[in-house]
């Protein structure tokens, strides 16, 4: 046991240096290769600090070298735009003035429930309220608030979302199914191409695949 | 900071990368001889007990250095399969000694080549 002890704190002492060498960042702020290189380490320094039958370098080798790569690269970083696209993308516009960019959604593997989640935590609950919207390479979104945004009466509905309808919230606001067709096709729109439509009160947003969202006040909802 | 950060970084790289070359060196050189010591019994028509047990002792000194190095498991199974060889040869079994001898040879070039660097470890 007393063995254990001492190769945990032996490792510990190690992966403090390396982190602090890291710098200050949280989990939160990570580039991607940085996410990447600190899964690797939770992974190299637990099995060396239980396994007694391993020489505790097999793990404090791996950690040094995983540190001095994330150095080297991090120093790289800083001097070549290039290999920071690469190593860690670009900022992405997901809504701009005509409202989410399905095709940024598309390559960012996200789609729209997730960005209606993370407009939420950044407290915007329509899409209206937004100018521009942009994913970090940290996975955070960086929001510009329209001003000039009427506010929401009521939490918005999702009805629609990626040309599905959402039977159980419409059952929630007591709309039946062919109402919301009905209003899709009133606007010359077929339902799979309907991104986005959300309802708040009267107030029906829609955001196509392709085009500028609109909003208008709907009778009989 | 960053500057500190930098020679921390060469130290630590130069410490790995000179530690790696020096380990590689001490398990080749290390096993080089055991085998030289087993091919030296072999080549002898009854075994000497006294050859045995000084490549044993020689054998025991080198494992506590190996231990730093190699997974111990593997280390354990070298110097029980050579003290079963230094058991046979006391009884003068050399038919059973002689089999456990190429084992054991075996066995460290085996290790021998787990612990080198060659293209078939890395990848």
């Amino acid at each position: 046991m007393l063995v254990v002890i001492f190769r945990s704190l032996i490792i510990l002492v190690f992966l403090i240096a390396g982190m602090r060498l890291m710098g200050k960042r949280t989990i939160g702020e990570y580039q991607p290769f940085e996410f990447v290189i600190v899964l690797a380490v939770a992974e190299l320094a637990a099995t060396p600090m239980q396994d007694i039958s391993t020489p505790i370098i097999y793990g404090l080798v791996p950690l040094i070298t995983v540190f001095v790569v994330h150095f080297i690269l991090s120093s790289i970083n800083k001097k070549s735009i290039r290999l920071r696209k690469f190593l860690n993308g670009k900022p992405m516009i997901v809504i701009d003035k005509d409202g989410i960019n399905s095709q940024a959604l598309k390559e960012l593997n996200m789609n729209t429930d997730d960005l209606m989640g993370m407009l939420r935590g950044q407290g915007c609950f329509s899409i209206e309220e937004v100018n521009y919207a942009i994913m970090e390479t940290n996975g955070k979104l960086s929001i510009m608030q329209n001003e000039n945004a009427p506010g929401s009466q009521s939490i918005p509905m999702s009805v629609v979302v990626e040309g599905k309808i959402m039977g159980e919230n419409i059952k929630n606001i007591n709309l039946d199914k062919q109402k919301i067709l009905d209003i899709i096709r009133e606007k010359n729109l077929k339902l799979n191409e309907v991104l986005l439509m959300t309802l708040d009160s009267k107030k029906v947003f829609i955001q196509p695949i392709n085009g500028k969202y609109m909003t208008f006040e709907a009778q009989d909802v | 900071m960053s500057k500190y950060k930098s020679v921390i970084v060469i130290i630590a790289s130069v410490l790995v990368i000179a530690g790696g070359i020096a380990e590689l060196i001490y398990i080749d050189k290390t096993f080089e001889e055991f085998i030289e010591r087993i091919d030296y019994i072999l080549a002898q028509d009854q075994y000497s007990v006294e050859d045995v047990k000084d490549t044993e002792e020689w054998l025991k000194r080198k494992h506590k250095g190996l231990e730093f190095l190699i997974p111990h498991d593997q280390l354990n199974e070298l110097s029980i399969s050579f003290n079963e060889v230094s058991g046979a040869v006391e009884r003068q079994d050399y038919e059973a000694a002689s089999a456990m001898l190429h084992r054991t040879r075996e066995y460290a070039i085996r290790l021998n080549d787990l612990y080198s660097l060659r293209i078939q470890n890395i990848v």
